[in-house]
């Protein structure tokens, strides 16, 4: 997405972090600029338009900026959290912060504003289930995703966690290709090219 | 003295009295150190204690449609049962009042029984030709004679009870006492034990008391063994209850070892998966991120091998976690040929590897029956796995699918499933704990892993069985068997 001269609502909407139908709301009643596509009349929005109608709402513009899909990764495992990093960043289109703790996440998630958050379930304060809910009990994140990984084994466990809000849940030890797949799909960005 | 636990027949309860010299003798039964003294002593309280062989009779259940010859049959069929039928714990509504009338009208009635038993037992003694037949008949007329008052007996305990026929009253009485106390009734000559019984009434009713017999319950007591035998029918239900208890425990103890042991290693499980998955994370993530980088051959192949080690460990674990604690089974209907190429699909590049034959003998009409497949496919391949890893090299694994005959197991006939191998086989020592994820003294490339606990554990959550026969250097033939649905009628052993 880095460095698109026009956006679609959709594309819009994940990077204000509000829904499809504000941005469309928005587009028809003009607040927010842009054109419908000869023939097809779907709305398009140029970019300078998209950072204008960011910037008279408050919206934070970085997201549009660098171009970047933001990721939180949490967990206590502080080896492990490099690892990711670094597996997230060879892939170059990251925005990444991390965190070791619950408390830690919580903050972040409502500061940083992230599209994914890669949560390990067991954290040292509160558990990975908390931090779901929490999440979801906040309407301002309903756009934020998030992966668990755990090394748990339970599958009644893992619908809990389904249950509380969690997209998707990953057991450890996973393969790294796995974990960038999921968090794509679940962006809607393309795959990463292998290798 | 003490009442016997409740009688029920449809609503209506009956509560015969035991006598405490009774109490003593059910006692030394139940303490007595051998079976065979057990059932003599079962039997000599039969005999001096009427009301006590009418709840005996009334209790023996499970051969109400089969009459006992003699008092000593009877108490050889029932000693198994007596401990867990002398059940105190239901009081039923009469609780343990009664009226001295009922008392006297007890010693009475089982004065009549004895004297009538007696007298029919001498009696068919003396009609009889050899003295094997003799001893026979008068056992039986001795039988008889005890419970020709049983309806008397229930009578005063409870409800009124008939046997007329026509009568449709409900009653504990099993069916053969009620024919023979409806034949009693009768005036025919029908010769055999009832005649003589029917005699014996007749003349103990004419001649009164001057036939005196002497009995245990009859005899003369001293006052001190008569307060001795009240204290010991006072503490009878505790005993009873506590023997009952420590029989249940003894019969339980095994199956609740297995069910603490798999508790334990439940437990045990649950925290090893989350304290070793995650240090595996780390290795197995360091890994394949160094392998993206590496262009070297050589160290490329290593990294990949730490990678697959770290996922070894950790299926390892998941394996005693699946042992330990199985997902709950989701049933479906499942062909049994399905299921079969649905979990040697893979294995079909690691058998042409190492040079082994996959054999399949199907039936070609598709076999079905309900099995949860996911953990089925896990149970099947585990056993192939088994196979494979077992031969090494070459050789040839046959799977067959059959069913069984309906007879063998369940009305419905089980499928069976079998992996062989023309493999090394197993050694007895080995094969008694093929299955246990407990054993550790496997042979090597035999049952490594759990594997074979896996299977084990889900065949038998199916209510199916799973059994090997090897000998060795001729490989050996695991078996599943399994109902066509989950938890059918266990397999007869």
């Amino acid at each position: 997405m880095s460095m698109k001269t026009v956006f679609t609502t959709g594309e819009a909407a994940r990077i204000c972090k509000v829904s499809q139908q504000t941005i469309i709301r928005c587009f028809d009643n003009g607040t927010l600029k842009g054109f419908r596509v000869p023939g097809s009349r779907f709305r398009r929005i140029p970019r300078d338009q998209l950072f204008q109608f960011m910037r008279d709402n408050g919206i934070p513009t970085d997201a549009l900026e660098s171009g970047k899909r933001k990721i939180l990764i949490v967990d206590d495992d502080e080896e492990l959290v490099e690892l990711l990093v670094d597996v997230f960043e060879k892939d170059g289109r990251f925005d990444i912060r991390t965190a070791n703790n619950g408390f830690d996440a919580g903050m972040l998630v409502k500061e940083f504003r992230p599209d994914l958050v890669v949560l390990d379930v067991m954290l040292p304060d509160i558990n990975g289930k908390e931090v779901c809910q929490r999440v979801r009990s906040d309407s301002n994140l309903e756009t934020v995703k998030i992966i668990c990984i755990s090394g748990m084994v339970e599958q009644d466990k893992v619908a809990d966690l389904k249950a509380a809000g969690a997209d998707d849940f990953i057991q450890k030890p996973f393969t790294v290709d796995r974990l960038l797949e999921r968090s794509c799909d679940l962006l809607e960005i393309e795959r990463a090219l292998a290798g | 003295m003490l009442r016997l636990p409740t009688l029920t027949a449809q609503a209506a309860e009956w509560r015969l009295p035991l006598p405490d010299q009774a109490a003593v003798q059910l006692l030394t039964c139940l303490f007595a150190p051998s079976q065979r003294r057990r059932v003599e002593c079962l039997s000599q309280t039969l005999k001096g204690y009427p009301s006590f062989l009418v709840w005996v009779v009334c209790r023996d259940a499970a051969h109400a449609a089969d009459p006992p010859e003699t008092i000593g049959q009877l108490a050889n069929r029932f000693s198994p049962e007596l401990l867990s039928e002398l059940n105190w714990s239901d009081a039923g509504r009469s609780g343990n009042r009664w009226l001295s009338s009922s008392e006297k009208r007890w010693a009475s009635l089982t004065e009549r029984s004895l004297r009538v038993a007696e007298l029919a037992a001498t009696m068919a003694g003396e009609t009889s030709a050899s003295s094997g037949a003799s001893r026979r008949q008068s056992g039986q007329a001795y039988l008889l004679g005890l419970l020709h008052g049983a309806c008397d007996w229930l009578s005063s305990c409870g409800p009124a009870v008939r046997v007329s026929r026509g009568a449709t009253r409900a009653s504990p009485l099993p069916d053969w006492l009620v024919r023979s106390l409806q034949s009693l009734q009768l005036e025919a000559d029908d010769g055999g034990a009832i005649a003589v019984v029917r005699q014996a009434v007749a003349q103990c009713a004419t001649r009164g008391d001057e036939h005196a017999v002497t009995s245990p319950a009859a005899d003369g007591k001293q006052k001190e063994s008569a307060d001795e035998c009240c204290l010991v029918g006072a503490i009878l239900p505790q005993v009873v209850t506590t023997l009952r208890r420590l029989e249940q425990l003894e019969s339980r103890f095994e199956a609740t070892l297995e069910q603490e042991k798999l508790e334990s290693l439940r437990e045990f499980a649950y925290g090893a998966s989350h304290e070793i998955n995650n240090p595996l994370a780390n290795i197995s993530t360091r890994a394949q991120t160094l392998l993206r980088e590496e262009t070297n051959p050589e160290k490329r192949r290593r990294l990949a091998t730490i990678n697959a080690q770290a996922f070894r460990a950790h299926e390892m674990i998941s394996d005693m976690m699946l042992f330990a604690k199985p997902p709950e089974l989701v049933p479906e209907l499942v062909e049994v040929q399905e299921l079969v190429r649905a979990s040697t699909g893979e294995l079909q590049p690691q058998a042409d590897q190492q040079g082994t034959k996959l054999v399949f003998q199907m039936p070609p009409v598709p076999v079905m029956f309900e099995g949860d497949r996911v953990q089925l496919i896990v149970a099947l391949r585990s056993l192939c796995v088994n196979a494979l890893e077992a031969l090494g090299s070459g050789g040839t694994v046959e799977i067959r699918v059959g069913t069984l005959p309906a007879s063998a197991y369940d009305e419905e006939p089980w499928v069976e499933i079998s992996v062989a191998d023309n493999g090394p086989g197993i050694p007895p020592h080995v094969r008694r704990h093929l299955f246990d994820p407990f054993f550790s003294g496997r042979e090597a490339g035999r049952g490594l892993g759990l594997g074979l606990s896996k299977c084990w554990r889900i065949v038998t959550l199916h209510g199916g069985c799973i059994d090997v026969v090897s000998q060795a250097g001729q490989g050996a033939v695991f078996s599943i068997r399994l109902p066509r649905r989950p938890g059918a009628a266990p397999p007869a052993k």
